[in-house]
């Protein structure tokens, strides 16, 4: 009986032990969200008040949204853990950062003569489907492949639709989307079937043309 | 976590209670599990249900001849069940030789059982104990004098079996049978500890006459009779002990095939005993309480696992099968650093609890069973037992459930 008692503490403090390592992880990661959450409204606001230069905005907005992209895979990680919480709440808070951060992107692009290209990845967090999953996959190597091609020509913004942000949904209505995944290419050219690595680039960076039977 | 993982942690927890139950179990009853008590030698009668044991019989038959026991208390009943090959000639020498202390009945028809043979030796059985073996088994010879005393001791109990050990080496299947043998040795010990004994071997197993002539002999419709038994006398109210001191010593299958076959039949059985039984469940002591939940339970764990692994592994063939050809197709990285990516989850931490304690289970097992020595009880033998062997076992719940379902299944 003792044994069994002390086994059982064991466990428990352990497991106890295991959440709290956890849970300040978790907290460490949401206060960084809220901070870059901040940095990125303060940023905005400097950005078209100083009237900063193009050359400044545009080495300020990739910094950023690099950043803002290893931290996307990194809570990635943290999610395939299996952690017994729920990390909705903080998957929100990013997405809703890099809302911001297309917004932004979208502001300076037109601010400095399109000198920059943004492709904005929108996938589903939450599904099942086994095709959905499979193109999810692709289109994920298929934008990170494209940046790592062109890492100084591209802001890459990958967003969850399916957290329930309501500025992310807004977006989607106003572009009549509700096919998902799929690549938005500057705002506009909507990349929801199928191509390879030579088409996407194509789109991106003209002949955009050659696309039309692809899409 | 998603619905997957839940499920997992429920296995997870499962797998770690009992396993973590027997070796509580064990602890204080560590130097008790080889005791009995001591019996007074009294008259019994040794029926051997036999068919096409033509290579294995006349040792069975020596075996029983060199039991450390009363010779004039001894009477051998060999039933043979139409056998194709030489076992009755070979039987009718010992009857020659032994006349009136072996005797040889041969029944009208093949039953394509040990029910039948077995019940046509009880009934001619002289004696009011009945031991009852099987034509490849060889008790060692200490094994009868130890377990009557059960039976004499304790008014309630019907039923005595023994530690079963695995015959022969020569191949990898039975080196991984000598394992599993010692360890549902050593884990039977630990139920009858709870007084949750579910069955009594074929191989060597004792009964009181009375009681099986009262709950109506061994059913013939029953693949596991042998299970069948028990869980029909505790519902009479009767008990079953188990006797880790006394030994026998049974013929394994030498290949996969024989044993695949052999493992149907004994999930056959299983699932016939819950069907059989179901409206006992949470009634009758420990056959409700324990027995019926437990044998339920694991089957229906194992064949909902079955079914969850083969759902993600053909899930993620597709996605991995989908996202290579759609990378081919488009020219992109087939094979990304993060791939190969490991990042512990939390279930891969349990699972590690629970292997390592599984591990700390069959070791201790192994070494109470004085097994660690033997030729073919190695690590790789171990690590093979608990990480292929054991996990095959969902794989003949599902097949055994279908042809049980088909009403396709024999002997």
């Amino acid at each position: 009986m003792v044994f069994t008692i002390v086994i059982f503490s064991l466990g428990l403090i352990f497991g106890f032990f295991l959440e709290v390592v956890q849970s300040d992880n978790i907290f460490s990661r949401l206060v960084d969200s809220e901070i870059n959450i901040l940095d990125e409204q303060l940023r905005q606001r400097i950005l078209i008040d100083a009237n900063v230069s193009c050359a400044i905005a545009k080495a300020s907005l990739f910094s950023f949204a690099d950043k803002i992209y290893e931290e996307a895979i990194e809570l990635e990680e943290v999610d395939s853990t299996g952690r017994i919480g729920d990390l909705t709440t903080l998957h929100r808070r990013y997405d809703l950062l890099r809302t911001l951060l297309w917004v932004e992107a979208e502001d300076i692009r037109a601010r400095c003569n399109e000198t920059f290209h943004i492709v904005t990845y929108l996938y589903l967090y939450n599904n099942e489907d086994i095709d959905v999953s499979s193109r999810q996959n692709y289109f994920s190597r298929l934008v990170f492949d494209l940046k790592t091609e062109r890492p100084e020509e591209i802001v890459l913004i990958p967003i969850a639709v399916d957290t329930k942000v309501e500025s992310v949904e807004v977006i989607i209505e106003s572009r009549g989307l509700n096919v998902f995944p799929v690549i938005l290419v500057d705002g506009y050219e909507v990349v929801s079937d199928l191509i390879s690595l030579d088409e996407l680039d194509n789109l991106v960076f003209g002949n955009a043309s050659e696309l039309n039977s692809v899409l | 976590m998603n619905f997957i993982e839940i499920v997992f942690f429920i296995y997870l927890f499962i797998s770690l209670y009992m396993t973590s139950l027997l070796i509580f179990i064990w602890y204080p009853n560590r130097n008790k599990l080889f005791l009995y008590p001591h019996g007074t030698p009294v008259p019994v009668s040794i029926v051997m249900p036999c068919y096409n044991e033509a290579e294995t019989i006349g040792e069975a038959i020596e075996s029983l001849l060199r039991l450390n026991y009363p010779g004039e208390m001894i009477e051998i009943i060999v039933v043979d069940d139409k056998s194709k090959d030489s076992s009755v000639e070979i039987v009718q020498k010992y009857v020659d030789k032994y006349h009136g202390k072996v005797r040889l009945i041969v029944n009208s028809r093949n039953s394509g059982g040990a029910a039948e043979p077995t019940n046509i030796g009880v009934r001619a059985a002289k004696y009011d104990f009945i031991a009852v073996t099987d034509a490849d088994s060889m008790p060692e010879p200490d094994a009868l004098i130890k377990m009557i005393g059960f039976l004499q001791h304790e008014p309630r109990v019907a039923a005595v079996t023994c530690a079963v050990m695995a015959r022969g080496s020569k191949t990898f299947m039975q080196r991984l049978q000598m394992i599993e043998y010692s360890i549902i040795a050593w884990g039977r010990k630990l139920l009858d500890c709870v007084d949750a004994v579910y069955v009594t071997p074929g191989p060597f197993a004792l009964y009181k006459k009375k009681a099986l002539i009262e709950v109506g002999l061994f059913d013939t419709n029953n693949l596991t009779q042998d299970i069948e038994i028990v869980w029909r006398l505790r519902s009479y109210g009767y008990s079953a002990r188990m006797c880790l001191a006394a030994r026998v010593h049974s013929v394994t299958p030498l290949k996969f095939k024989h044993w695949w076959k052999q493992r149907i039949r004994w999930n056959i059985g299983g699932t016939q005993c819950i069907v059989k039984y179901r409206s006992m469940i949470f009634k009758n002591g420990m056959l409700g309480a324990f027995i019926i939940p437990f044998f339920s339970f694991s089957l229906f764990l194992g064949l909902f696992g079955l079914g969850l692994f083969t759902y993600l592994f053909i899930k993620r063939f597709v996605v991995k099968y989908l996202v290579t050809k759609y990378a081919i197709y488009g020219g992109t990285t087939l094979l990304r650093l993060q791939d190969f990516t490991i990042h512990p989850t939390v279930l891969n931490f349990f699972g590690i609890v629970l292997f390592i304690w599984g591990l700390i289970f069959t070791f201790i097992g192994l070494t109470i069973m004085e097994m660690r020595k033997k030729p073919g009880v190695n690590l790789f033998n171990i690590l093979f037992y608990m990480l292929i062997y054991l996990a095959i076992y969902p794989f003949i719940m599902a097949t055994s459930l279908y042809k049980y379902l088909r009403g396709k299944y024999s002997w």
